[in-house]
């Protein structure tokens, strides 16, 4: 199991965010995390990749507990992620920019310009290769994110809602994209709510809403499953 | 608007190449002639204009490259500074060694500072208020002190010791001060293309996504402010050797020590190499036209320097937030010196 989390917990004031999630990834595939807003689904990522600490429960990584390591030390030990709202460096080219995510795992600064070059071919990024972060437009954005958050070397990978968006065009072309990773050996956990791309992309999907795990399986069973299409758009009323 | 990044067009670096080298012998030539033909005030001056440079470019490194808003150097300029002197007068050390060994002693006092810094994560205002307040501490603190003189200061002896760095002639001081500032010109470049300069300004840019890279951000902020620190304290025993009189008053002082640099790192360009000694020469300038005004007397000039400081300070942070290095991208972006290069560019 690449990453295990056991019965993790999170509170923002009265607001309990997260309670007793169990989860868990396989090495090798897709996995999505779905739910309505609100669900806790970018909470759950904050707290794998250190941003936040959990108030209980645990989080392994490669059979590693790294509950508690800051969010630097996750990133070393192999786990990358995107942001909803992408964090450009708002002042640097998209190279340096991928070139600063390259730099973890690089001897010198040359061979990070090496790897950012390569991955910016690979995310078809290379005509904005000398343009400002803060110049880039949303759907750019989204694809430097990715490129900065590969360029680190993942062994797992967080997309937090990369697809929603994008025109199929664009759906199609980041689906062959991240498929591509998962053959290369990188593992994908995202959260997605475009569900064309659920369908198509994940082995496996984990259903989240207000804090709590309440399904996971199938991707095409769990869409007529009517636990969750009811946290999605409610119970049918009896009066109906 | 205008910003620091530099395009990568080919034909461009080609260009800028040639227009580099050109523009480094006319530097060199200039200053290098400067004192053959400059007065002794003139030269005072500029040897006064390059020691603010030096410490822009000290300052650069943590406002700069690292978005730390630190505005208490004078802190680090006052301990290396009261520490080679009291080095060199007191168990005759040359200021040569103790200038050094004050720098050491100013960045080790900076690693307790920054960690109390860091580590609560100071930012922005309160980060410049905190470190401004430390520097005000430092100086109540000397100015108390009985053994290194208290507020009356210190004197150092008027008198020909090259061994100590002591000259009655003001030329090896402008060749020092020179070459300081071209040391620093060098570091720069070499931090900008470190792994730790990429980190810096990414740590500058967003910290989260820094994070999110693999930086550790309390590590990188710690060692840019103990370098920034070692630099500026250097400054420090610069200045004591070459003014002859130390007093916490100045050595601590926001005017004296972080002003001008501030300014001149903003207004040239944050950030940049070149930015700092542009910024801190033009308003070096400014201030010594001012100076030759034939109706300001007085306590008028400097009232009136501060004043000219404050339009151009607004200007620059209201407009040109990227200062004058970013016009400078900016005119060869849309002006290039050689179109007929561009177009097939």
């Amino acid at each position: 199991m690449l990453l295990k989390i056991n019965k993790v917990s999170k509170k923002f004031g009265g607001l309990q965010a997260l309670k007793e999630v169990d989860l868990y990834v396989e090495e090798g595939k897709i996995i999505g995390l779905i739910g309505p807003n609100g669900a806790g689904k970018t909470t759950l990522f904050n707290l794998i990749t250190g941003f936040h600490k959990p108030d209980g429960g645990s989080i392994y990584f490669q059979n590693e507990d790294i509950t508690n390591f800051p969010a630097h030390q996750i990133c070393q030990k192999g786990i990358a992620r995107t942001f909803q709202i992408a964090k450009p460096f708002e002042n640097l080219t998209v190279f340096k920019t991928v070139t600063i995510g390259a730099l973890v795992h690089s001897n010198t600064v040359k061979q990070a310009e090496e790897k950012a070059e390569r991955l910016l071919h690979y995310l078809q990024l290379e005509n904005k290769r000398e343009k400002l972060g803060r110049s880039l437009t949303v759907v750019e954005r989204k694809r430097l994110e990715l490129a900065r958050a590969l360029a680190s070397g993942p062994k797992l990978l967080l997309i937090d809602e990369v697809i929603a968006g994008l025109n199929p065009t664009e759906i199609d072309e980041i689906s062959e994209i991240l498929r591509g990773l998962v053959e290369s050996g990188i593992t994908i956990f995202m959260i997605e709510h475009v569900m064309r791309a659920i369908l198509s992309l994940t082995e496996k999907v984990f259903v989240l809403d207000a804090g709590a795990k309440i399904a996971d399986g199938d991707p095409k069973d769990l869409l007529i499953d009517p636990v969750v299409i009811e946290a999605y758009i409610g119970r049918e009323h009896p009066d109906v | 608007m205008f910003t620091s990044a530099v395009s990568n067009d080919r034909l461009w670096s080609w260009q800028n190449k040639k227009v580099s080298i050109g523009l480094i012998i006319l530097s060199a030539l200039v200053l290098g002639l400067f004192p053959v033909f400059a007065s002794s005030y003139l030269l005072t001056m500029m040897i006064t204009a390059l020691h603010f440079v030096y410490l822009a470019q000290s300052w650069n490194l943590i406002f700069g490259y690292s978005g730390q808003l630190a505005l208490g150097h004078g802190v680090f300029y006052g301990i290396a500074g009261y520490f080679s002197t009291k080095l060199f007068l007191d168990a005759n050390v040359t200021p040569y060694l103790g200038g050094f060994i004050g720098a050491f002693a100013a960045a080790i006092f900076a690693i307790p500072l920054g960690a109390i810094l860091f580590r609560t994560k100071l930012k922005g205002l309160y980060l410049a208020l905190v470190t401004f307040a430390a520097m005000e501490i430092l100086k109540a603190l000397f100015n108390n002190w009985k053994y290194i003189g208290g507020s009356v200061g210190i004197y150092l002896p008027f008198k020909s010791a090259p061994q100590h760095l002591l000259f009655m002639s003001r030329l090896p001081y402008y060749f020092i001060a020179l070459f300081m500032v071209l040391s620093m010109v060098l570091l720069t470049i070499l931090l900008q293309r470190s792994k730790l300069g990429h980190r810096a300004i990414a740590v500058r840019e967003n910290e989260e996504a820094a994070q999110a890279s693999g930086i550790n951000c309390f590590n990188i902020k710690m060692k840019m402010f103990v370098i920034s620190a070692f630099f500026t304290g250097l400054a420090g025993t610069f200045y004591a050797q070459f003014m002859l009189y130390i007093v916490p008053e100045i050595m601590f002082g926001f005017p004296n020590v972080v002003l001008l640099p501030m300014l001149g790192v903003i207004v040239g360009g944050r950030g940049t190499v070149f930015g700092p000694i542009i910024g801190t020469l033009v308003f070096s300038i400014l201030g010594e036209v001012l100076r030759r005004v034939p109706f300001l007397q007085g306590p008028q000039v400097s009232a009136a320097t501060m004043m000219l400081y404050g339009i151009v300070l607004t200007i620059v942070s209201l407009r040109y937030y990227s200062g004058l290095m970013g016009l400078v991208e900016y005119w060869k972006k849309h002006y290039p010196l050689n179109k007929k290069f561009s177009q097939m560019g």
